[in-house]
């Protein structure tokens, strides 16, 4: 079994009073052992829905199709109890919002003791009371420190002064960084990084780039990411996603050099002129709830066809990628 | 401006603290405190004088001792009643807020019931029928006052579980009690406390009224039972003032001890309250 996580088919619904929002819309994807995969899009694609639905933890968003296989184990129908085992040990989230993931009332060195005790099982009633600062000296605290110390944290003073913090004393990039130890402490087969870099200063955030090109070849690795430079500097797959579905997949020097998808062309093409931040090339033209017939893309697509507005376009296989839009109909049909 | 607003506030805090401390002190250290044993009979309806000085009431005991040991039994019987009210609304408004679906409404069903009954007729009511007693007492005006607590706590919890570091917690593989006792109550307690000072203040009202009335427990003395004989056996008519008012002021007191600290816990966290305040 070479792959880690196979998607097939997903789709995810939020049921709203103006009808269901529907955000994931057959989503396929598979990422193989040690891989880093990217994923693009712009925003209200859908990436942080389908980020969640991973993790079964997209409520109020309800699974209605599909599979998510996690080594071997389709996890859509697995009960919250079973889950509770495969999130952070199996599948571990760094989330979106690092200013708001902490809690407010521990300490750094707390809340990553917390951690450590949820990996060994220590999950009692004691456990919860107890306030775990990990001593200096301990095992917990020799632990974090040598994590600390692989993403080239300053010196012991420093450390030491890190984990008596709360998470309001920290500046953006060092949450970040918390965050992104906290999720490594729970050694996980696969790590969802949510746009690790976003409301983040340019230097910081080449020094978070380069702490999850680190773990390249040491652990399974999702980066959702705006930013190009990111996705090529750290992975070597990317998926471009539009309107709840991913219509372009393949090895990312491929896709960034020669995109074959109208969509993915002109979002690589509006990155050249604003870097950073969140695009919207569609401003927003796409209305969840009631799709368009055909491909979502072809009010706005500088190439569509008469049949571009009647038929949804599968995804074909083309060379080692795979896209969904008419103009590659002579390829051939793949996810069957 | 904001230092200016942390002093006010934190004086706010230390004054009612204060003063709550000093009726507890002499609650706890009544013995030594009161000059004479407060079931000594001496000779009845005196004035105020050195040796009694607050004088003495219809059966001559000294009416100063009398007020100083009455505290442990307003006091005691207010927090006990508090601390229970705080137990079961704690413990619904997490559940509740924490579960919502049909738990959550069954038991703001029950809390939305328990509102609109009057309380005091209510707890009349149910002292007349279980009879009075330290812990019936409390434990009824316990019962009476958690569904205020419980809604307090569960619109909090309502907010927190969709906080930030719930979610994180969550997508870490921490399951719902963890994170109910360790992520979500430690960020609702100051606004627990704040609702377990005012509903102190509640529950030593209701005693107080209660034992006004003749209800509370007969073989206890409370500053609300004080009222009682001064106003059936005759402490009006007479006009001593000395018999009925120390132990109104001494019930006002604490309230206001109580009030204070609550304001200045919200005026720390609310905004709202901050502005009116400011006004
Ligand atoms: N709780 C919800 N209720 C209703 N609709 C939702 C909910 N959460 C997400 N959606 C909808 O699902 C769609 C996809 O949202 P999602 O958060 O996955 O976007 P995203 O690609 O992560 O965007 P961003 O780059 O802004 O993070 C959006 O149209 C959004 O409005
Ligand atoms: S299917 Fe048609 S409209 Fe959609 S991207 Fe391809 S060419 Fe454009
Ligand atoms: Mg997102």
């Amino acid at each position: 079994m070479k792959n880690l996580l196979c998607v097939t088919g997903l789709h995810v619904n939020f049921e709203t009073s103006t009808g269901a929002v529907r955000a994931n819309r057959g989503v396929n994807l598979t990422v193989e052992k040690q891989e880093r995969l990217g994923v693009m899009g712009e925003s209200g694609c859908g990436k942080t829905v389908l980020m969640l639905s991973l993790m079964r933890l997209q409520q109020p968003g309800v699974i209605a199709k599909g599979s998510i296989i996690f080594n071997g184990r389709d996890i859509t129908g697995l009960s919250e109890n079973q889950m509770r085992h495969i999130r952070g040990r199996g599948i571990a989230l760094i989330p979106q919002n690092h200013s708001t993931a902490l809690n407010p009332v521990y300490t750094v060195g707390q809340q990553l003791g917390e951690t450590i005790g949820r990996r060994h099982g220590r999950t009692g009633l004691w456990q919860i009371i107890r306030t775990r600062q990990p001593g200096y000296g301990s095992p917990a605290y020799n632990e974090i420190k040598d994590l600390f110390n692989r993403m080239n944290f300053g010196d012991e003073r420093f450390f030491k002064r890190l984990l008596d913090s709360y998470p309001h004393e920290l500046s953006g990039g060092m949450r970040q960084r918390v965050l992104i130890g906290m999720a490594l402490l729970l050694e996980p087969q696969l790590v969802i990084a949510d746009e690790p870099t976003t409301a983040l200063d340019r230097a910081t955030r080449l020094e978070i780039l380069e702490l999850l090109g680190m773990l390249a070849g040491k652990t399974t690795l999702i980066v959702v990411s705006h930013e190009v430079d990111a996705i090529k500097s750290i992975c070597n797959r990317v998926a471009v996603m539009y309107g709840g579905r991913v219509v372009e997949f393949g090895k990312t020097s491929a896709v960034l050099s020669s995109p074959k998808h109208p969509y993915t062309r002109l979002l690589l093409k509006s990155q050249q002129f604003k870097r950073g931040g969140s695009i919207s090339i569609t401003a927003g033209a796409l209305d969840m709830v009631t799709f368009p017939s055909g491909c979502p893309f072809y009010p706005l697509c500088p190439q569509v066809m008469p049949v571009c507005s009647q038929v949804e376009p599968a995804e074909v296989a083309t060379g080692e990628g795979v896209v969904a839009c008419h103009l590659y109909h002579g390829g051939k049909e793949c996810w069957k | 401006m904001n230092l200016l607003r942390a002093v006010k506030s934190n004086s706010l805090i230390a004054t009612g603290a204060v003063t709550l401390a000093v009726l507890l002190l002499v609650a706890l250290f009544a013995p030594f405190l009161a000059p004479h044993d407060p079931w000594h009979y001496y000779q009845a309806f005196l004035p105020p004088s050195i040796d009694h000085l607050l004088g003495t009431n219809d059966v001559g005991q000294d009416i100063f001792s009398e007020l100083v040991f009455a505290g442990r039994v307003s006091l005691s019987v207010g927090f006990l009643a508090a601390l229970i009210a705080t137990f079961i609304g704690v413990s619904a408004g997490t559940l509740a807020g924490f579960r919502r679906g049909i738990l959550d409404n069954i038991l703001m069903g029950m809390t939305d019931v328990a509102l609109v009954v009057p309380a005091l007729p209510l707890i009349i009511l149910i002292s007349v029928y279980i009879g009075p007693g330290f812990f019936n007492i409390a434990l009824v005006i316990g019962l009476i006052l958690w569904p205020v607590m419980a809604r307090v706590v569960r619109s909090r919890v309502l907010s927190l579980r969709e906080s930030g570091y719930v979610e994180s917690a969550r997508a870490l593989g921490a399951g719902n009690w963890w994170i109910m006792t360790r992520h979500v109550l430690p960020n609702a307690l100051p606004i627990i406390a704040a609702k377990f000072v005012l509903t102190l203040a509640s529950a030593m009202l209701i005693e107080a009224s209660i034992s006004f009335l003749g209800l509370g427990d007969p073989s206890a003395k409370s500053w609300g039972s004080m009222l009682h004989y001064a106003f059936s056996r005759g402490g009006f008519i007479r006009e001593m003032w000395w018999w009925y008012l120390p132990p109104g002021l001494l019930i006002g007191l604490s309230i206001f001890g109580l009030n204070l600290i609550n304001l200045g816990f919200e005026d720390k966290g609310d905004p709202r309250l901050k502005r009116m305040l400011e006004r």
